[in-house]
């Protein structure tokens, strides 16, 4: 061994001694329960304001909290209980659109009331009533107030007005069955939107802007009974049979209406923008304006105002982000036979709103076309057989939440009648208030 | 058409109808669905394949006891305001708790929050236990990288977080930057670039506002000591 290779050893072991001795001194000074941890990473651990901290991990109470007052009314209202008010004001100048030219107003004070019922393991079912104090005077039609036509003055309306049984075969299935059906058996019954077109999937109870059913039935709501559900993640379906009289529960004979719907799935919204779906109604249902503005239908209906009917109808609508906004396109398409006439409709419309939410624009054009084939050759027009119409549509919301919990706003709408099967063509021009909260 | 009171002799009785009808009303119980599932069968049975039910619970801090005080709780915890649109003190929110037979497997919650572009509804489902995260999802994403945020990579990063992590997040970011224990921090956008940025944070923030209103809601506070434990380490930072 050279002089020189022992200084190096020499070196080594007295800086390695030096090291130990100064690892052991803050060895000790920092505790002896962790051996593999770094002296630096022990200090931060140790100055961790968390180190002691610990989440409970136990099943909550997932019961709501009891009443103070148990009783029956008390825990029908405050559990799952909602109830809304309405306020609603809607001033109609029509130049020259009827006989009179005052200008039509309807005022209304309404209320909803949303319910459900759960078990302890499941909620059941549910039930929503939604009720309107109306003052209407001098009426002229309006397509958001088809139903007025006979109610000038005061009139307490009701609209929805339906249960909703979730699952309902789940008492006759074992637990293997529920898990494989679940969503697929819902009982509707009551009185609810018609199930064709877009209607089913939107709420147009306070807006100007409404859907094709009200013109190509006589009602946009019916009195049904039926199933709606999920058929697997991308199809769902509704089909019911239906009384046909639209707003009173009337039994005139009609055997009343089968109607089916099959939509797109919800995640097809959720995902892409995309709704839309196709529904067939055959049956017979009750409309006496639908019967009266056709001879052919009238005679058909021996006087009766039961109407054969049949109607395949195809629809969507796509949302999607637009500069500023959101831009919604909306169809529907429907063609069949109020017998023995055929009929046809179609609705185009396009909405933008503007990303606060404050304010909104819209256009829409609608057309229901019906063959009547005992018109005079001589003095038929085409404009006889349909009627069609434009509108725009200005909104400016003060509240606009995103899930309808709270809507407030002025509509200023603006019509232009571009075919009538009866009465002239003009100009409608609506302003309207409406708070819902 | 006939209505259910003729109007020759309804009028009186109906404004008599409507009017008791007013006053019968709770006068506390004045809000609609703020964010809930548009199928929630379909999506819960998505979430939980061998669920057999579920239960929807609404819960509004307006009808609460100290409602406007659990907001302001809601608000400070959150680190940010909430938006006068999008997150009023009305807004109900709905609680799915899930069944298999008669033992709850998850509970699922979503909230709005605004975006760049519009509204972001960010749904988690919790661990009924622990109300640890096992997953996240969005409803509506208003959002140009909507399907970027969508990615179920970047969804799945969240997958275990608590509110906890986030209260921690606030200490460490502010103390210690580079910390191993803060996994708020790890979590990893999924944009190649500052386009959607506000979007990602808006679902961030999201998931945060989600697990404390789980926590007021159905938890307890059980988180609590994490948030005020956070408030004291930064006070000592600051000094």
């Amino acid at each position: 061994m050279n002089f020189g290779r022992f200084l190096r050893i020499g070196c080594v072991t007295a800086l390695t001694l030096v090291a130990a001795a100064t690892s052991g001194a803050a060895y000790d000074g920092e505790g002896a329960q962790n051996t593999t941890t770094p002296p630096a990473r022990q200090q931060k651990s140790e100055q961790d304001p968390f180190g002691n901290l610990k989440v409970e991990e136990k099943l909550p109470d997932l019961a709501p909290a009891p009443e103070e007052e148990p009783g029956w009314f008390r825990r029908l209202t405050r559990e799952n209980f909602q109830f809304k008010t309405e306020l609603y004001s809607q001033f109609t100048y029509g130049y020259k659109t009827e006989e009179s030219r005052d200008l039509y107003s309807r005022q209304s004070v309404g209320l909803e009331v949303l319910k459900r019922f759960s078990t302890k393991t499941a909620t059941v079912a549910s039930f929503n009533a939604q009720l309107r104090l109306t003052r209407r005077d001098n009426f002229i039609p309006v397509q958001n107030d088809m139903e007025g036509a006979d109610r000038e003055d005061f009139y307490l309306e009701y609209h929805n007005l339906y249960f909703d049984f979730y699952n309902a075969f789940n008492p006759f299935m074992g637990q293997s069955a529920r898990s494989s059906n679940v969503g697929r058996f819902n009982l509707r019954i009551g009185r609810f939107y018609l199930p064709f077109g877009l209607n089913l999937q939107s709420d147009t109870h306070g807006t100007l802007f409404q859907l094709s059913n009200d013109r190509n039935f006589g009602f946009e709501r019916d009195w049904y009974a039926g199933f709606w559900g999920s058929l697997g993640r991308h199809v769902n379906y509704d089909l019911y049979y239906m009384l046909g009289s639209g707003y009173g529960m009337d039994f005139d004979g009609q055997s009343g209406l089968l109607a089916g719907r099959l939509s797109l799935g919800n995640r097809y919204l959720n995902e892409r923008g995309l709704e839309g779906g196709i529904s067939v109604m055959a049956g017979e249902r009750v409309s006496a304006h639908s019967a009266m503005r056709s001879p052919s239908v009238m005679e058909r209906a021996h006087d009766t105002g039961i109407i054969k009917t049949f109607r395949f109808g195809l629809d969507g609508r796509y949302t999607r982000m637009v500069p500023g906004g959101t831009l919604t396109l909306a169809n529907e398409l429907s063609a069949g036979q109020d017998e023995p006439d055929r009929v046809f409709t179609n609705l185009h419309q396009a909405e933008y709103l503007d990303r606060s939410r404050r304010w909104g624009i819209g256009a829409q054009y609608r057309r229901f076309w019906q063959d009547i084939p005992d018109l005079d050759p001589m003095e038929a027009h085409a404009s006889d057989r349909a009627d069609a119409a434009v509108a725009l549509e200005f909104t400016r919301f003060f509240r606009n939440d995103v899930g309808n919990a709270r809507l407030h706003w002025i509509k200023f709408n603006v019509e232009r009648q571009l075919e009538r099967m009866d009465g002239k063509r003009d100009w409608l021009f609506t302003l309207q208030y409406y708070f819902y909260w | 058409m006939t209505g259910i009171y003729p109007k020759a002799k309804g009028k009186t009785t109906a404004a008599l109808i409507a009017a008791l009808l007013l006053l019968l009303a709770p006068a506390e119980g004045l809000a609609a669905i703020g964010c809930t599932l548009t199928n929630p069968a379909q999506d819960l049975k998505y979430l939980f394949p061998d669920m057999t039910t579920y239960r929807e619970e609404v819960r509004e801090l307006h009808r609460m006891k100290n409602g406007r005080a659990l907001y302001n709780v809601l608000r400070e915890r959150l680190g940010s305001d909430l938006d006068p649109v999008y997150e009023t003190y009305e807004t109900p929110y709905t609680i799915y708790t899930v069944f298999k037979g008669k033992d709850v497997v998850g509970i699922v919650h979503g909230v709005n929050v605004p975006g760049e572009g519009g509204v972001i509804q960010v749904f988690i489902s919790a661990d009924p236990k622990s109300g640890a995260i096992r997953q996240v999802f969005y409803q509506r994403l208003e959002s140009v990288v909507a399907r970027t945020l969508r990615n179920r990579a970047f969804l799945d990063q969240f997958k275990t977080l608590s509110l906890a992590d986030y209260y921690k997040h606030d200490y460490y970011k502010v103390a210690e930057p580079a910390s191993e224990q803060d996994r708020i921090a790890k979590l990893k956008s999924p944009l190649p670039d500052q386009r959607g940025k506000k979007d990602y944070e808006a679902s961030v923030r999201g998931v945060r506002k989600n697990l404390i209103l789980l926590d007021i809601f159905i938890y307890e506070q059980r988180n609590e000591p994490f948030f005020q434990r956070t408030q004291e380490a930064l006070a000592k930072v600051k000094k």
